[in-house]
């Protein structure tokens, strides 16, 4: 089924749309969230919220594609159930790791004058990612919209984790210098 | 901007970029090592991409979408800020000519490949022998989709993996590319006009065909495959199988461990290997270079035949496959060309006729204290041609590894044969 014709059913309002995105996007969903939350329950909770969020947004959008609009419903439910465990215990999965990563890339306080409309920064650091090669290019969003392990980076393009992480490092360091000059916040 | 927040707008990241990240990863001719490629370079052939997929994006994104505010904080390198910056003398002569475009596949990952706490941490597997003369190989792959050509390389590695090779007769070729197969002619004209207009290089197209059609076989859990195998052919008739798990990774952190893993490897997989890559393959393992955390690295064990032609394996601890990248691309020998020699090739890399950046000069990478690695190997990409790889510690960086400085090693080429008179052959 594609993916139109399972959003039609959603704005149809017909269940079946629940069930046949589970079916094509059970697995996808499910990794993304075990990758941030280290737990198959977790995931599978997750999995199962972004299934309902899919279905309550569905009437007021039309998203072309389904994979990347499930998965950000699936990070952004993965990373509040994050916040929630982490209020009492940490959990083993990739998502603390990430956020310290991240934390690199932020450009200084006092060079930035304004708050930063988030879809404008996504978009600037869209083109930003546009400009790089593909492979760190991919290897960037695996790590960071995928949240994949490094050594599961690694494997998936044949390259060593080593060279992963440097290529990561050196991103993040040009991301950086690249918010900078934007100001971000943009 | 904090990080969570720097995370939740990544989460709003274009969908195209988002779904070509989870599209078959295609392998091209490479080295574990990767290179360097000059920004400039970089930036030329990918404004393509800026431009001409600008504005592609718009799916509504069911997450956050609220303003962030900007609580940016200070995490300020000045070395880095002054590699992002570096000096033009410190990037090779060669850059920007034939030779540079047809190693950037090999080049093209950032602006330093390696970081280890020290030189011997790194290993290197042995370089060619070199000889008065040496062939050069030219691609022939051709702007269209191959379909004949990945279904019999579909049934090669079915038959390789002792799976049931009439899956390549039914395998559904499919495209990823918006507007599916049908509209790849039409989406590569545009591209082509605008590589026109703006000067690109062929790459552009090269990497939009390589990737515009997939086949997809699954090989079913069984005793040899316990996890079962997904087996994907590109356009490029690079080949992608992946095993359905998620225990942890055979990691090898020593060349020794790499040699010892390699023969396991070969061992237990050498009819797969064998059928992949004829006989007579042999390890071309490289590693060593650690990260900034200190941790094991997961191994990837690299096997080769002839130019060109490699398979790089990952596997699990207890040595189930976890991936395997094939490629081998087909290629006719385009002649024997005069090959540079060690010393030669030496004074063109201290005259900077190199291709690669570093932040040293060229002196400096010349300088035999500095020296990790010097092999001959084939590099490229539509040619492939007999190139002296140069490995040379820049120093220690910024970066630590729980404490220890880590070193940086760039990667430099220089073409052991005349590519320039060559460029005309590789249309």
């Amino acid at each position: 089924m594609t993916d139109r014709e399972i959003v039609a059913l959603y704005w149809a309002r017909d269940e079946e749309a629940i069930a046949r995105t589970a079916e094509k996007f059970g697995v996808y969903c499910r990794r993304i969230a075990l990758n941030l939350l280290g737990s198959r329950r977790d995931a599978e909770e997750c999995e199962n919220d972004t299934w309902l969020a899919a279905w309550r947004s569905m009437p007021r959008n039309r998203p072309e594609r389904l994979a990347p609009y499930l998965g950000r419903i699936t990070r952004n439910l993965a990373l509040d159930l994050w916040d929630r465990q982490t209020a009492a215990k940490r959990g083993g999965g990739q998502t603390e790791l990430i956020l310290e990563e991240l934390e690199g890339c932020l450009p200084a306080a006092d060079q930035v004058a304004r708050q930063a409309e988030s879809a404008e920064t996504a978009r600037a650091i869209s083109d930003f990612l546009r400009g790089l090669p593909e492979e760190p290019r991919n290897l960037f969003i695996r790590r960071y919209w995928y949240c994949d392990a490094t050594a599961a980076i690694a494997a998936r393009y044949g390259i060593s984790e080593g060279k992963v992480r440097v290529t990561l490092h050196r991103t993040r360091e040009k991301l950086r210098v690249f918010l900078q000059k934007e100001g971000v916040a943009v | 901007m904090t990080a969570r927040e720097l995370f939740e707008v990544i989460g709003q990241l274009d969908d195209d970029l988002v779904l070509a990240a989870d599209a078959v990863p295609r392998r091209r001719a490479r080295t574990i090592l990767r290179r360097v490629l000059p920004a400039a370079a970089c930036l030329c052939v990918t404004l393509l991409g800026v431009w001409y997929l600008r504005g592609s994006s718009g799916a509504a994104s069911p997450g956050t979408g609220s303003e962030a505010v900007a609580d940016l904080r200070s995490e300020g390198s000045p070395e880095m800020l002054a590699d992002a910056a570096a000096p033009a003398q410190y990037a090779g002569a060669l850059n920007g000519t034939e030779a540079a475009a047809q190693l950037e596949d090999n080049a093209g990952a950032g602006s330093v490949s390696l970081m280890a706490r020290r030189a011997e941490e790194l290993f290197f597997a042995e370089g060619l022998t070199p000889s008065d003369e040496m062939p050069v190989y030219r691609s022939t792959l051709t702007e269209e989709v191959h379909e004949d050509a990945m279904r019999s390389r579909l049934r090669q590695v079915l038959t390789a993996l002792g799976a049931d090779s009439a899956q390549a007769d039914t395998a559904e070729l499919v495209s990823d590319y918006a507007g599916g197969l049908d509209a790849l002619q039409q989406t590569a004209d545009k591209l082509r006009s605008k590589a026109e207009q703006y000067g690109w290089g062929d790459q552009v197209l090269r990497e939009y065909w390589n990737g515009a059609a997939r086949l997809t076989a699954q090989v079913p859990v069984c005793d040899a495959w316990p996890d079962g195998l997904r087996v994907t052919v590109s356009n490029d008739l690079s080949v992608t199988v992946q095993g359905e798990s998620e225990d942890p990774l055979l990691s090898v952190t020593t060349r020794a461990g790499a040699d010892e893993a390699a023969g396991q490897a070969g061992e237990r997989y050498g009819a797969l290997l064998s059928g992949l890559l004829g006989d007579g393959y042999r390890s071309i393992t490289d590693g060593g270079d650690c990260a900034t955390t200190g941790e094991t690295m997961s191994a990837t064990l690299q096997f080769e035949s002839r130019p060109g032609c490699r398979a790089a394996l990952s596997l699990r601890t207890d040595g189930r496959l976890a991936s395997l990248q094939l490629t081998d691309p087909p290629m006719e020998e385009l002649g024997r060309y005069p090959v540079l020699d060690r010393e030669a090739a030496d004074r063109e890399l201290a005259a900077g006729n190199y291709v690669g950046s570093s932040s040293l000069t060229a002196e400096e990478l010349a300088d035999p204290d500095r020296l990790v690695c010097a092999r001959l190997c084939y590099r490229g990409s539509t040619l492939l041609f007999p190139c002296w790889e140069y490995v040379v510690d820049e120093g220690e960086t910024s970066c630590t590894d729980d404490g220890e400085p880590l070193h940086s090693f760039c990667v430099v080429y220089v073409p052991a044969v005349a590519v320039s008179e060559l460029a005309g052959a590789a249309d």
